[in-house]
């Protein structure tokens, strides 16, 4: 075959990508070497300096492929594949920021960004930390660049998937668009983005959490250089603000995610307990607890070997959850998982290299390093070998049960040098101590992450071990009846935490204070139970939980730190958690679907049982819901959005609102967004759930016509409703009609669905011939033609012609649901970001004092 | 005994416990045979759509019923009854999970929720020109 010249291509601007691309793998690995080496050798200048100079460049790399891949989908370059299977021409240019998270290669692009943003941040903040913090942040840096690499070895196996490739390349098939060489000129538009992430939630949450999931990398980077460079405990105090900083983006992210989901996603809710929201869930968890760990070595000097677990458990449970999230493992079981881009493998390394990094960290002794070294780099080549040379089943089975053996060992063997490392305290623990709580909290903030993860890994245990196991299908229950409990107690402990001093402290000083919040507490929750209306044990539980811990925390604030609020972050994010789970608790334990008709009975017994939560809303009729009086008034279709009006009306009072939920139309297939009308008490949402196949309905047959004699003022009853002809038109000609024929016209009356419709067929006379114009009703499903006859003794009669079929009727079936109290639970978010962030520039201050210090003396 | 063990030890057992309660309140993945045995116990049966028996979801008798047949991985195939709107995107998709259990050993699968596995949500369908 003749080789095909393209005409029209860019590839200039892919060609710099792919320079930016390679530029920041090799920058990445040559900073890494530097960085190792310079941590290696007692921070040795030159080193340090190398390290240094060329991670400013990969950064500069790195956003340079981010400009680049930008200007692609910014100028419409549809030659490229990721401009054409993310991005379309309508879209404005802050979606098309979402078209880097919709495909895999540009979400690792964006974790890489932040990624080089966190080191530069690091390079100018962490001092004497800096190489070995850097060394470990630019080895995830060499790992993601080899994600985007694209590089093809052998025919099957390609390392990476990059965002430059051409559309031409792409495409599996040589199709028949490609032989000519002015193809792009056939390509006018790309596929566009998904219209569920045509949302401004959808342009700065993934942005968030992926902030998040990089900066998770900071605690696992210090952990391991303090185990590397024997600084056992001297990296807690610098880590410290950064784990805040994690903590507070992370969570920002993910409850950015359940408000994107409450305020577009048709699923009824901002939490839905998912694979793909727990998998960031669970190392949000973990940082939690590490964060408290850490605050706990910092004054007692204790419970450090479970700080270094947690630091680097988190960022490994994040390469997890990008695992699950992009391998497409979940498949079966996640609404919104990515699909497989041949990634899973590198990402599987990814996981396997960084699995070790702590344990090489903490082997100290030359040989037994050496002998680490081969037996698990030879271990991992043998992996990959295996993997990709082997097709025998058996093999796979003993390697798996060797690759469980060996990560068991490893993870063993690292705790039992931890041990060693740092030998337990012999002193007894004190109950009196906030320390002791704060360690208590710690383990049941794990138990929750432990018991989210392994339902979270259900597809993986089953593609290990070959069972079958399932989320059920009460998923709300199934996770509640363990994570009620542990929200219960983490409230109570939330409360009571602060009153305890570190070490020891006085007991009749804590009793009373504990008591005095304890009492306030249970007279509020009382109040409350009758507001919420709240009966349940287990929520009336954790409805005292959560405004203990409000009531304690406010109180505390204001008696021990006399007001002082630069030192009361973690006081107020406290409140922030109490306000949380009093508003979860209320939205989600009362909130209640109102759209159900209660009126129409479904006759079947089965259907009685059944849910009946959507309700189908004729245009024009109006159905009471709870309430409310409701009416579909019809739709308009503003750019590729039909919006559905939805009228509520409140009955025996004035409130009056309209609500426009909204959807793409493609082949009758329906992407809703709800529309919500906020209160500061309630919320009311609503979303249509589905509406009529058009064009099912207008192909519809129409059932054989009857043609019957009718006299003026006769009624015919049909299957669908009742005709009146009223009267005779004999001037019935439409006046666009310019013809000198007769017409004479059938004024019909139709009474369909306890509606009046209007007909008017018409019989025309021409010269020597006649014909009919018939009309249609198609709300009543009936067509009619109209006839006059002489009959054989000269009387003239009068005939109609019906033909039936099916009602076509505009309606929508919606949903509506009513979320009390739901701004509660965003207050709770919001008074906890402040807290972090008090807490964050306390604790800069803190670090950057004993800097000082040190360097004064 | 010191408290720290008394601690580790509780939160150990608590871990077990919970391990034991996911593990045992879960749900399966099955074919519509074992279903049938145990019509009591909700399972997750992962099938294709035959899409050459009709589909009915008629909203202006019952907007809240939809009917289809589904043919699991062994071949068995069964009338699935939802008691929902037709999902959407339901047309494009041809790997569903439904969940639920039979109404009677020879009845209809009665399923409470559906998963559809389309191309995907996220990404678009993979371009087949």
């Amino acid at each position: 075959m003749k080789e095909v010249v393209y005409t029209g291509e860019n590839l200039l601007i892919g060609n710099i990508g792919h320079f930016f691309v390679v530029l920041a793998f090799c920058t990445a690995i040559f900073s890494a070497v530097s960085y190792f080496f310079s941590a290696n050798n007692n921070d040795h200048s030159v080193w340090k300096k190398s390290g240094r100079w060329s991670f400013f460049l990969h950064a500069f790399a790195v956003t340079g492929i981010f400009v680049t891949l930008f200007t692609i989908i910014y100028g419409h370059y549809f030659e490229y594949q990721y401009a054409w299977q993310h991005s379309s021409k309508s879209l404005p240019w802050y979606y098309m920021l979402s078209c880097f998270w919709e495909g895999q290669e540009g979400s690792f692009l964006l974790w890489m960004f932040w990624n080089a943003v966190i080191g530069i941040l690091l390079i100018f903040t962490v001092k004497s930390w800096e190489s070995p913090v850097l060394a470990i942040v630019c080895l995830t840096q060499i790992v993601l660049g080899s994600m985007l690499l694209g590089l093809d070895v052998g025919e099957i196996y390609k390392i990476g998937s990059s965002p430059f490739s051409l559309l031409r390349e792409k495409m599996a098939t040589q199709a028949p668009i490609f032989r000519t060489p002015e193809y792009l000129a056939q390509i006018t538009d790309g596929r566009g983005l998904n219209p569920l992430l045509q949302n401004y939630w959808m342009v700065i949450h993934p942005p968030t959490l992926f902030f998040g999931f990089a900066s998770s990398i900071i605690p696992f980077a210090f952990a391991v250089s303090g185990l590397w460079v024997s600084k056992y405990k001297e990296w807690l105090k610098p880590a410290l603000p950064w784990t805040l900083v994690s903590v507070m983006i992370l969570g920002t992210g993910i409850i950015m995610g359940g408000f994107w989901a409450y305020e577009s996603l048709s699923f009824g809710g901002y939490w839905a307990w998912d694979p793909v929201e727990n998998a960031s869930l669970v190392p949000w968890l973990l940082l939690i607890a590490t964060l408290h760990l850490m605050l706990v070595y910092k004054s007692t000097g204790t419970s450090i070997i479970l700080t270094y677990i947690l630091s680097i458990a988190a960022f490994l449970l994040v390469l997890y959850a990008t695992f699950l999230t992009r391998s497409g493992i979940l498949g079966d079981s996640s609404v919104h998982s990515f699909t497989d881009l041949g990634l899973s493998g590198q990402l599987m390394i990814f996981m396997f290299v960084f699995y070790a990094l702590p344990l090489f960290a903490i082997v100290k002794d030359k040989r037994q390093k050496l002998i680490l070294n081969l037996v698990y780099w030879s271990f991992f080549v043998l992996n990959i070998i295996i993997g990709i040379v082997n097709k025998d089943a058996n093999t796979f089975t003993i390697l798996k049960w060797i690759d469980i053996a060996i990560f068991l060992a490893i993870t063993c063997w690292f705790v039992i040098r931890l041990y060693q490392t740092f030998p337990l305290s012999r002193t007894e623990e004190n109950f009196k101590s906030r320390e002791l709580w704060m360690f208590i909290g710690s383990l049941v903030l794990l138990l929750s992450a432990f018991h989210v993860l392994l339902v979270t890994s259900f597809p993986v245990v089953n593609k290990l071990f070959g069972t079958k196991i399932a989320v059920p299908n009460d998923t709300i229950p199934y996770y509640h009846f363990f994570q009620l409990p542990i929200a219960i107690f983490i409230g109570f402990l939330t409360a009571i935490g602060q009153y305890f001093k570190y070490k020891t402290s006085d007991s009749k000083t804590i009793l009373f204070n504990i008591l005095k919040t304890f009492i306030v507490a249970l007279i509020l929750s009382a109040v409350c139970v009758f507001i919420f209306e709240i009966y349940e044990p287990k929520y009336m539980l954790l409805l005292l939980a959560g405004i203990y811990a409000i009531v304690a925390n406010l109180v505390y604030i204001f008696d021990a730190l006399k007001g002082k609020m630069n030192v009361a972050g973690g006081s107020v994010a406290h409140i922030g958690f109490g306000f949380m789970l009093v508003g979860i608790l209320v939205s989600s334990a009362k909130k209640e679907v109102i759209s159900i008709n209660q009126t129409i009975d479904y006759g079947k017994s089965m259907d009685a049982k059944a849910k009946r939560e959507n309700m189908l809303l004729f245009k024009g009729s109006s159905i009471r819901m709870a309430d409310y009086e409701v009416t579909y008034k019809g739709d308009t279709l503003i750019g590729p959005n039909t919006f559905f009006k939805v009228h509520y009306k409140g009955i025996g009072n004035n409130e009056e609102f309209t609500l426009e939920p909204n959807a793409q139309i493609s082949n009758n297939q329906l992407n809703a967004n709800p529309d919500t009308r906020h209160y500061l008490t309630h919320d009311v949402y609503t979303y249509v759930s589905n509406i009529p196949d058009r064009n099912k309905q207008n192909s519809e047959p129409w059932s054989a016509s009857k043609t019957q004699e009718i006299s003026v003022g006769e009624t015919i009853t049909t299957a669908n409703g009742t005709v009146t002809f009223e009267s005779i038109d004999k001037n019935a000609k439409p006046e666009e009609l310019r013809l000198k024929d007769e017409m004479w016209g059938a004024n019909l009356k139709i009474n369909a669905n306890g509606k009046i419709y209007s007909a008017k067929p018409i019989f025309a006379i021409a010269d020597k011939s006649f014909y009919t114009i018939e009309d249609e009703v198609k709300e009543a499903g009936l067509k009619f033609q109209f006839y006059i006859k002489a009959g054989e003794n000269g009387k003239v009669s009068a005939f109609l012609e019906i033909s039936e079929r099916p009602p076509i009727r505009d309606f929508i079936i919606m949903k509506a649901i009513v979320f009390p109290y739901i701004n509660l639970l965003w207050g709770g978010v919001i008074l906890m970001i402040i807290g972090f962030s008090i807490s964050i520039i306390r604790r800069a201050k803190d670090y950057r004092r004993t800097l000082n210090t040190r360097l004064k003396d | 005994m010191k408290t720290i063990n008394i601690i580790i030890l509780i939160v150990i057992a608590s871990a077990i416990a919970i391990f034991a309660g996911a593990y045992s309140d879960s749900s399966r993945y099955s074919d519509f045979a074992t279903a049938k045995q145990n019509i009591t116990t909700e399972y997750h049966i992962v099938g294709r759509l035959n899409k050459k028996k009709p589909m009915v979801y008629n909203p202006l008798k019952n907007a809240n019923r939809f009917e289809f047949y589904l043919m699991d991985s062994l071949g068995n195939e069964a009338k699935v009854i939802y008691s929902e709107p037709k999902p959407t995107d339901f047309d494009r998709s041809d790997k569903v999970v439904v969940i639920g259990r039979f109404d009677k050993p020879d009845g209809d699968f009665i399923a409470n929720k559906i998963l559809l596995k389309c191309p995907s949500k996220y990404e678009g369908e993979t371009a087949a020109k």
